[in-house]
């Protein structure tokens, strides 16, 4: 596999090389769909600069869908020079699409006319069908990427020279707050690519075991907007992943969601293919969660895929490997209900933790009797947790809407139980 | 006769049990780790430390006893003990092992973390007392 990657990574990039050579366009034309100034551009800079497995994966996608990217011929370069080759990435699937003309739409299913036939990420091909997950919606992760983040920001650059000199090391370099004055540029470059990261990694996490499209949109729209580099004391990046949670995954003696990553690295979805270099790699080598190695969380290739690898690969082990065996003895019948099991996940997974998922089980005597309806406005009433997507569901809601936040429009509306729950955020594939 | 005087025996427990709140079963505890701390042999720890899930046991059944639909602020405390406890309580009916108490170490902290604290990463004054009880069944 190695070795075929090896022979067809030069094909490859001298395809990429030629196509981005006939439409270059710079990185910093692109307008800041936030707030921010557009004198912020610290993150796109760093954003453009290379993006490791994830983002080449990406750039693959957009060149056989015919789309523009803003990457120069030397930011490409310097990626194939630095990351691609040093971190053998298995591009053979990709190159499968881009050789024979036509080839990566004969993998798309044929009912995506709604969504024409550019999904904007790779869907999952290989999950068996009670595992396939929704998308979530591009114009709803934009919305989510135009809120105030909030938290502190940190940027990941190369030591050196960017482009072709530029050395391998990244480091994290403190911006500021996300948010306010220090609010860093958003623009279409970036949101394209998100949107095409944490679609992929639905698609290739859902071969583990389904993943609630909805529930993610919700969890990370409450941690970090969508925002690539925030961090805080208790989490970093887009999902905010604590140390706890990082061993979780990663330690084979003391975890449970080990499988998750062996499933990654050994997956032959194309979804997976920004992602299984990553998995394997920390399943040699446990990844660092020290604050001087923040970038293997927050930088836009491998930060972002180990972000959102570990992050819905905890969601899938607190349901399956804790939730599911603690109803399975309490009331077996409750797990049949998605919506009970998303809420009652999205706690554990979410700020409050097992502990208080499992106590509002017990608090309200919960049996195979139990009235889920009036179980589920209980446990809602009674997390903090949920209290907060709420609001930051609002906050999409009616930046959907074209209306301001602390707007009056805004401030009278009431949400939909849909708008919500994330319903209109998410949608077959 | 006799087991009418046992009925009101029992009840009367359960309700002295039902009584006990968080602060009170901590001191319990802290009683029994003392106890197991004296103990020279694992049979002598595990026996000790079986009481004091037996009485987090009648507790939790006499507040339920005493709330049917629904469980008071009082009891999701106690609960949250029991919680804590629990994976000390399933390694000493099997295997004490370094690993084995590594995992429990890892199992008692993924279980209680709770990022809406304002210190995510300080321990619950359950999973701390959970913490304490494990040393005594791990100094290897």
């Amino acid at each position: 596999m190695l070795n075929s990657a090896k022979v067809l990574l030069p094909l490859i990039l001298m395809l990429l090389l030629n196509l981005v050579q006939a439409s270059p366009v710079t990185a910093s034309s692109q307008a800041c769909l936030n707030k921010a100034s557009s004198n912020n551009v610290a993150l796109q800079t760093s954003f453009n600069q290379c993006w490791e497995p994830l983002g080449m994966s990406y750039l693959a996608y957009s060149f056989g869908m015919g789309k523009d990217s803003s990457l120069s011929h030397s930011q490409v370069s310097s990626c194939y020079a630095e990351n691609v080759v040093d971190q053998k990435m298995d591009m053979t699937q990709i190159a499968s699409y881009l050789s024979e003309e036509g080839s990566f739409k004969k993998l798309l299913p044929e009912n995506v006319s709604a969504y024409d036939r550019d999904l904007g990420f790779l869907p999952a091909i290989y999950t068996p069908p009670r595992n396939k997950s929704d998308m979530i919606k591009k114009e709803c992760i934009v919305a989510a990427m135009k809120r105030n983040p909030g938290n502190k920001g940190y940027i990941c650059d190369y030591e050196g020279k960017s482009g072709e000199k530029a050395s391998k090391q990244i480091v994290p370099r403190y911006y500021g707050q996300a948010g306010g004055d220090t609010a860093q540029c958003v623009d279409q470059n970036m949101t394209d690519y998100v949107h095409y990261a944490v679609n992929s990694a639905i698609q290739c996490l859902s071969g583990v075991g389904k993943v609630d499209s909805k529930t993610v949109f919700r969890k990370i729209n409450n941690e970090s907007a969508f925002n690539i580099s925030v961090a805080s004391n208790g989490g970093v990046g887009m999902a905010q992943l604590t140390s706890i949670a990082v061993k979780e995954m990663h330690d084979k003696s003391l975890g449970k969601g080990r499988y998750v990553l062996e499933h990654i690295a050994n997956s032959a979805e194309s979804s997976c293919s920004g992602f299984k270099d990553v998995a394997a790699q920390d399943l040699k080598k446990a990844p660092s969660t020290s604050a001087a190695n923040r970038c293997m969380w927050l930088s836009p290739g491998d930060g972002l895929a180990r972000n959102l690898m570990y992050s819905i690969g905890y969601y899938l082990t607190m349901r399956d490997k804790y939730l599911v065996p603690i109803l399975k003895r309490q009331a077996p019948n409750l797990m049949n209900d998605e919506g009970l099991m998303n809420d009652l996940t999205s706690i554990a997974y979410g700020a409050e933790g097992i502990n208080h998922a499992r106590g509002l089980l017990k608090k309200y005597r919960v049996s195979n009797k139990t009235n889920i309806g009036e179980l589920k406005k209980k446990i809602r009433a009674n997390s903090v947790y949920l209290g907060a997507i709420k609001r930051k569901m609002k906050e999409v809601t009616c930046i959907r809407k074209g209306w301001a936040n602390e707007g009056k429009e805004c401030k009278k509306y009431e949400m939909e139980p849909a708008e919500l729950e994330g319903e209109t955020c998410v949608a077959p594939i | 006769m006799r087991s009418t005087y046992l009925i009101v025996l029992l009840t009367s427990l359960m309700c002295a049990a039902k009584t006990m709140t968080l602060p009170e079963l901590l001191k319990e505890s802290e009683g029994v780790r003392k106890k197991i701390a004296s103990q020279g042999t694992l049979e002598g720890k595990r026996s000790e430390l079986k009481k004091l899930e037996d009485l987090l046991q009648v507790t939790m059944k006499s507040y339920e006893a005493g709330s049917p639909q629904e469980g008071t602020k009082e009891e999701d405390q106690v609960n949250k003990l029991f919680f804590s406890l629990e994976p000390i309580f399933e390694m000493t009916k099997e295997k004490v092992s370094k690993v084995e108490c590594e995992k429990v170490d890892h199992r008692i902290r993924i279980e209680d973390r709770d990022n809406t604290k304002p210190n995510p990463n300080e321990l619950s004054v359950q999973a701390k007392e959970a913490m304490a009880v494990l040393k005594l069944f791990c100094s290897f």
